[in-house]
C-alpha cells in the first residue's frame, strides 16, 4: 500500500478518546449537516459535468480557506476498496457509500473529527464528531467547517424553508445531531423497548451504529433527531441532549439495579469475557465486538481496574476487519484475520505469550 | 320480455322500485336507453368503491406527471417515487403540493435557525434600500424628526455591512 493513503491504522480518531462528558457510557456525539451549492440541480437531476462542478468547487474552497493543510481531500475513485472500508468502520462516511456512479469526493481532518462529504447524497455534508455526550462541541466543528466554505460558496436557501435539500426530511436546518450510547443495563433488565418507545414519541430515531438500515450491535445504538425544521439548531441540540442524559440517567439506575441483584452472575459474564479476549486464538470480528464491549462495561463499573477505556475504544475499532488489515499492512482473508485479531486483542490487553 | 314502461318500445332492462306522488311504491320497467335518460343509472353503471378510488388515484397521478419544475423537469410523480427532489426551485414549483408533506413530516414550514452569512447581508441590503427611499421622501416632506432617526438606523445598517 503507498505512502498517499489517508490515515495511518494505528490510531483511532481523537472523538473515540474516552474525555468527553459521560463517555464511560456514550462513546461519541456527531452533528451532520447537509447543504447543497446554489444553482447546481441535485444529485438526482446532476449531470456528470455538474458533479465534477461541485468536486472542484469544493476543492477549490477547502485549499482556499486552508483546510487542505489540515486535512485530506480525496476523491473516492482513488481510494481502494478496502480504504473505502477503513473508513466507513471509522464512522467517517456511511455504511452505504458504494457502488455509486456518482463523482464523489471526502475531506478528513487529521485528527478525525472533521469531514465533508462531497455529493453523497446532498452535494455537502459536514461532519464533526466528539468524545462523549458533547453535541454542541460536534456541532461546533461541523459549522466551523460550513462556516469557512459558505465564505466562498453560495447555498441552496430560502428564508422560509431555510437550507434546501435533496430530501425534504431533512430541509430546515439539514441538521443530524446523534450520539453512540452503550446501553447493555437497559437491554438485560428488558427497559429497552420502553425506551424506544419513547424515543419514538418524542421525534427521535434509534438506529444501529452503522446507520441507517444497519442493525445494532452489542447493546450500542445510535439515536438522533429526526426533525430537522422549525427549531433552531441550539433547540435541536439541546432536545437531544436533554433525552440522552435521561437515557444515560436510566442505564445508570439499571446496571446499580443489576449490580445488586444479580451482582455474580454480571461478575461471570465480564471476567469470562475478559478471559477469553486476553486467550483466544482465533476471534471473529462479532465475537471480539461483543466481548469488547463486555468488558467495556466491566472497566465502567470498576470490576475490571487494569486496562483503560481508551485501550477498549482502540481496539472495538482496530478490530473490524478492513481496520485490521491496515493496521498489519497487509491484505487478509477471513481465517488470517481471525488469527490476527487474536493476537492484536492479546497484544493491547497486555497477555501476549 | 317486458317492455320498457316509459317508450313502449324497447326491453326493458331495469327494474326499479319508486314511490310515487301518492305514497305509494311502483315498480317500474325501464330500457336502458329511458334509465339513461331519465338519470336512473342501472345496475351496471353502478362504480365499485375500488372503480372510484382507482380513477381518484389516476387522476392524481396524472395531476403529479403534469406538475413539473420548470428548471429541472422533475415531476411531482418522480419526487413522490423517490423521496427526492430535483433542485432548489423543486421547493418553489411543487409548494402547493409539498408543504403538507413538509409539515406532516417537521411539524412546521417555517424556518427559524441558522440563516449564511450571504443572506443576512441581502436582507441587510434590501433594507438599507428600503430606508433610503424614506429618508429621501422625509426630507422631501421636510419632517426632520423622522429623517434623523432613519439616519441612525441606516448609518448602523451600513457600518455593518462594510
Amino acid at each position: 500500500m503507498s505512502e498517499d493513503i489517508i490515515l495511518k491504522g494505528d490510531t483511532i480518531g481523537k472523538w473515540l478518546f474516552p474525555e468527553g462528558p459521560n463517555s464511560d457510557i456514550v462513546l461519541s456525539s456527531r452533528v451532520r449537516l447537509a447543504r447543497n451549492i446554489k444553482g447546481i440541480p441535485f444529485l438526482t437531476r446532476a449531470e456528470r459535468k455538474d458533479q465534477e462542478k461541485v468536486l472542484a468547487m469544493t476543492k477549490e474552497a477547502l485549499a482556499e480557506k486552508g483546510l487542505l493543510k489540515e486535512g485530506y481531500f480525496r476523491r473516492e475513485k482513488e481510494l481502494p476498496p478496502l480504504k473505502l472500508r477503513f473508513l466507513k468502520e471509522r464512522h467517517l462516511i456511511p455504511f452505504d457509500f458504494t457502488n455509486s456512479h456518482l463523482e464523489r469526493g471526502i475531506y478528513i481532518k487529521r485528527d478525525e473529527t472533521e469531514s465533508i462529504l462531497v455529493n453523497e447524497e446532498d452535494h455537502l455534508r459536514f461532519q464533526g464528531l466528539s468524545s462523549g455526550m458533547d453535541l454542541f462541541s460536534a456541532y461546533e466543528k461541523a459549522e466551523r467547517l460550513d462556516n469557512l466554505l459558505s465564505e466562498v460558496l453560495s447555498y441552496a436557501f430560502s428564508p422560509k424553508l431555510g437550507f434546501l435539500t435533496i430530501c425534504p426530511t431533512n430541509v430546515g436546518t439539514g441538521m443530524r445531531a446523534s450520539f453512540l450510547i452503550h446501553l447493555p443495563g437497559l437491554v438485560i433488565t428488558q427497559e429497552m423497548e420502553k425506551v424506544l418507545r419513547s424515543l419514538l414519541e418524542m421525534g427521535l430515531t434509534v438506529r444501529g451504529i452503522y446507520g441507517e438500515g444497519t442493525e445494532t450491535k452489542g447493546n450500542l445504538f445510535q439515536i438522533s433527531n429526526q426533525i430537522t425544521l422549525g427549531l433552531s439548531e441550539e433547540e435541536i441540540l439541546e432536545k437531544v441532549t436533554k433525552i440522552g442524559k435521561q437515557i444515560l440517567d436510566y442505564e445508570i439506575k439499571a446496571r446499580e439495579f443489576l449490580l445488586k441483584k444479580t451482582r455474580l452472575a454480571i461478575e461471570d459474564k465480564i471476567f469470562r469475557s475478559y478471559a477469553i479476549l486476553k486467550n483466544a486464538r482465533l476471534l471473529t470480528s462479532d465475537e471480539a465486538t461483543n466481548l469488547l464491549l463486555l468488558v467495556r462495561l466491566g472497566v465502567t463499573l470498576n470490576l475490571i481496574k487494569d486496562v483503560d477505556l481508551k485501550k477498549i475504544n482502540t481496539l472495538l475499532i482496530l478490530t473490524r476487519p478492513a481496520n485490521l488489515q491496515i493496521y498489519y499492512n497487509q491484505e487478509m482473508n477471513e481465517k488470517e484475520r481471525d488469527e490476527k485479531r487474536a493476537a492484536l486483542v492479546r497484544l493491547y490487553l497486555g497477555n501476549e505469550q | 320480455m317486458k317492455k320498457c314502461d316509459l317508450c313502449r318500445k324497447r326491453p326493458a332492462t331495469h327494474k326499479i322500485n319508486r314511490i310515487d306522488e301518492n305514497g305509494q311504491m311502483v315498480e317500474l320497467n325501464l330500457c336502458e336507453e329511458c334509465a339513461k335518460t331519465k338519470g336512473i343509472i342501472g345496475p351496471k353503471e353502478l362504480k365499485t368503491l375500488l372503480q372510484i378510488l382507482a380513477e381518484l388515484k389516476k387522476k392524481i397521478i396524472e395531476e403529479d406527471t403534469q406538475l413539473v419544475c420548470p428548471k429541472c423537469q422533475m415531476t411531482f410523480a418522480n419526487f413522490k417515487a423517490l423521496g427526492k427532489l430535483g433542485c432548489e426551485e423543486c421547493y418553489t414549483a411543487f409548494q402547493e403540493k409539498l408543504l403538507p408533506i413538509i409539515q406532516e413530516l417537521h411539524h412546521s414550514t417555517h424556518h427559524t435557525g441558522k440563516v449564511p452569512k450571504e443572506e443576512t447581508k441581502r436582507k441587510d441590503l434590501s433594507l438599507i434600500k428600503k430606508l433610503r427611499q424614506e429618508l429621501k421622501k422625509a426630507i422631501e416632506k421636510e419632517d426632520y424628526e423622522k429623517a434623523a432617526a432613519i439616519r441612525d438606523t441606516l448609518k448602523k445598517y451600513e457600518t455593518e455591512n462594510e
